[in-house]
């Protein structure tokens, strides 16, 4: 799983600020 | 209205629709005398995925609107500044796609052939496993996502950059 705030890939040691955009999603696989 | 500000035509699209290569290679360098080279790669749905034994009747592509259209921002700015691009230009398909269709166009121009092959190549490595894209395969026997492979975490190594993007969960 990967971690993203506000639309930018972070660490999982990364603050949440209140209000922020949290996301986990699996690895990636485009193009 | 105009705005007054010059014209910058946009180098990422996430779309539903196919795209026309030769129009977006001649985009890419109109105006520029200081281009010498473009180099450009087209992927496309194939109908077999490695080591499946059933074809593949469609593709879907899923993303991250807002994010996926960052990340690939600032890849791009990456190479231009890395590669001494010129300019680039990224589209990359979303929905529901056939085999054979097009998915993903990375162009790019430079003054040299070097710089834009390699420019080029860095930008679909750094794409396959940064960009926020997720593909799911129909075959006759279902629906499968697709995995992250670790030969594309290894074709972005050579450039120096190191992530576990199919294995692990930090950036």
């Amino acid at each position: 799983v990967r971690c993203a705030l506000n639309q930018s890939l972070a660490a999982e040691a990364d603050a949440v600020v209140e209000g922020a955009e949290v996301a986990f999603f699996p690895p990636v696989t485009g193009g | 209205m105009d705005s007054g500000l010059p014209h910058r035509p946009a180098r990422v699209s996430i779309q539903t629709e196919d795209f026309d290569l030769a129009a977006e290679v001649r985009a890419l360098h109109a105006r520029d005398p200081g281009v010498g080279a473009v180099v450009s790669f087209v992927g496309t749905v194939r109908g077999h995925h490695g080591g499946q034994p059933d074809a593949i009747t469609a593709m879907e592509l899923e993303h991250y609107p807002g994010m996926t259209e960052r990340a690939i921002e600032a890849m791009i700015a990456t190479a231009l500044q890395r590669f001494e691009l010129r300019a680039a230009r990224v589209i990359h398909r979303v929905g529901v796609l056939r085999p054979g269709e097009q998915i993903v166009l990375v162009a790019v121009a430079a003054a040299h052939r070097g710089m834009a092959f390699q420019g080029c190549e860095f930008l679909m490595d750094y794409l396959k496993t940064q960009a926020p894209f997720w593909k799911k395969e129909t075959t006759p026997g279902g629906a499968r996502w697709v995995d992250a492979r670790v030969a594309d975490d290894a074709a972005l190594a050579r450039w120096g950059i190191r992530l576990d993007n199919a294995t692990g969960c930090t950036p």
